[in-house]
């Protein structure tokens, strides 16, 4: 599946089965990403407390290493050694699986992501829908943990929770449909190859209902009722801590690099900048991190939404832009 | 030896999906078994990639696992009668259940004895799978795609009608 000529030959000569060499490369591959996003989580989980300190004039972290940059490290080290609290009324195993399936779901997600030129895990020719949906799984994630944890407070969340992800998902598809109709193609690599003008150029519409819609998918505030803490506690992941937490905590900042990895890759021309091909994957990630930072800057600033108001914001606003988007776009495509 | 990783993966993913089917059934909890119905489900997408459909897998794991079972759970979740009851259902009516376990028996058997699974087709995946399926789709298939959206253009006023109404009461 994976092996080029040279590994094959490499794999005969030295009687390792096939199968054997797939699944190792298929792990190396894994491991990378996971290494990756380690490193993207420490830097994103410094970055929102530096930006968030920068928006309310206070210092941040400053005491763990130099300018309180190595404060997750000691975070990781509390999660780790920090008792593993099992709520003795929680169904035991859907408590257990709700932050695999999160992480799982958050992890798949990068799959078909490009870093670069063919820097790529699996270059599907159906990669658009394919980050589309496999956020869903996350939702079943959302519930499991509401409902096995067995509390009020949890169940309410994850309901809410659940609700906003579903809703949301309609517009958020929906406002790609103008990138794939001029694109002709649903492969990441190919939209960023057919991009000599920016796409949130040509699609300023769609990349408004997107961006909104990311936010909203991403439970961040705005858009942060699933877990408002002025409400019930922490939503549907009340009753996690310790390492389980961890677990939900990399899952929402991986998500976080996925979606504005998204937003780079379908808006703002990917990896394409001046200078050699070698300072594609450079390009890339500044434009990712600009993505994160306005996402950053949007949660510490503005207040919460109601319930009732992010219902009409998703179905009632988003919903008929984006229509009016694919109209527009399919109009001006015809003449 | 031809012990390829698809065969691997095919075996793993065929014991999944008959574990977890019949978890789905043998279980009293109605909330494990929509969880096992998602796994099930999630295993059948599994199989599509498995054989380079890829738009058909992805379109599974939409519709069925992000759709219809977070549809289900949303309902055992808000009928708070569900949660946290063990279902025990007694056998009532034996002679039809039967009947109708052995017809779909029968057909099952049938159907298996006329497959012939050594017919493995020659011919490369498609390339690009998705401009041919919308092709096919805006073409031969015009009319069924047709009488589909009407169909759930009908079943969304449906549900929006029947919300208004309890929302009345």
């Amino acid at each position: 599946m994976l092996s080029s000529a040279e590994l094959l030959n490499f794999a005969n000569s030295h009687g390792i089965p096939l199968w054997a060499m797939d699944a190792f490369i298929a792990a190396l591959i894994a491991l990378g990403l996971f290494a990756a996003m380690g490193l993207g989580f420490m830097v994103q989980v410094y970055m929102e407390r530096k930006v968030s300190a920068g928006l309310q004039l206070r210092y941040g972290p400053i005491y763990v290493g130099p300018k309180g940059s190595l404060q997750l490290v000691a975070d990781a080290l509390k999660f780790i050694t920090k008792e593993d609290v099992f709520p003795s009324s929680a169904e035991p195993w859907i408590f257990r699986l709700a932050p695999v399936v999160m992480f799982a779901a958050a992890f798949l997600g990068l799959l078909v992501l490009p870093f670069g030129p063919g820097l790529v895990a699996k270059d599907l020719n159906v990669g658009l829908i394919y980050v589309l949906a496999i956020p869903s799984i996350g939702v079943a994630g959302v519930i499991m943990a509401g409902f096995g944890s067995k509390n009020r407070y949890a169940i309410l969340g994850s309901l809410r929770a659940a609700a906003q992800m579903i809703s949301y998902e309609v517009p958020r598809s929906l406002s790609l449909i103008g990138i794939i109709m001029i694109a002709g193609t649903m492969r990441l690599s190919s939209i960023v190859d057919g991009q000599g003008i920016w796409y949130i150029f040509l699609q300023p519409l769609g990349f408004l209902v997107f961006f909104v819609a990311t936010m909203a998918e991403l439970n961040r505030t705005p858009f942060d009722l699933a877990e408002s803490e002025s409400e019930y506690v922490n939503g549907y992941h009340t009753e996690y801590s310790g390492m389980r937490f961890g677990f939900f905590f990399f899952a929402e900042y991986m998500s976080l690099f996925a979606a504005a990895l998204l937003t780079a890759v379908l808006f703002l021309g990917g990896w394409h900048g001046p200078g050699p091909v070698i300072l594609a994957p450079v390009w890339l990630l500044i434009k990712v991190f600009g993505v994160i930072y306005v996402l950053m800057w949007v949660r510490w600033t503005f207040p919460r939404f109601r319930i009732d108001q992010v219902m009409d914001l998703g179905w009632k606003v988003l919903l008929p832009m984006a229509l009016v988007n694919i109209l527009v776009t399919g109009i001006i495509m015809s003449v | 030896m031809d012990v390829s990783i698809s065969l691997v993966i095919f075996l793993a993913l065929a014991a999944m999906a008959i574990i977890s089917s019949l978890m789905v059934v043998v279980g009293r909890n109605l909330f494990n078994a929509a969880m096992f119905l998602g796994a099930y489900l999630l295993v059948i997408a599994g199989f599509y990639f498995l054989l380079s459909a890829e738009l058909v897998g992805i379109m599974q794991v939409f519709v069925y696992v992000g759709g219809v079972v977070v549809v289900l759970l949303f309902g055992i979740m808000l009928t708070s009668q569900m949660i946290n009851v063990r279902l025990v259902s007694a056998l009532q009516q034996r002679v039809l259940t039967l009947v109708v376990v052995a017809a779909l028996v029968g057909l099952l058997v049938s159907i298996f004895s006329k497959t012939s699974f050594y017919y493995i087709s020659s011919a490369e995946a498609p390339r690009d799978s998705i401009s041919l399926i919308g092709k096919l789709f805006m073409t031969d298939y015009v009319l069924p795609f047709e009488v589909i959206s009407v169909l759930l253009l009908a079943a969304l006023i449906g549900a929006v009608i029947i919300a208004r109404e309890e929302g009345r009461q």
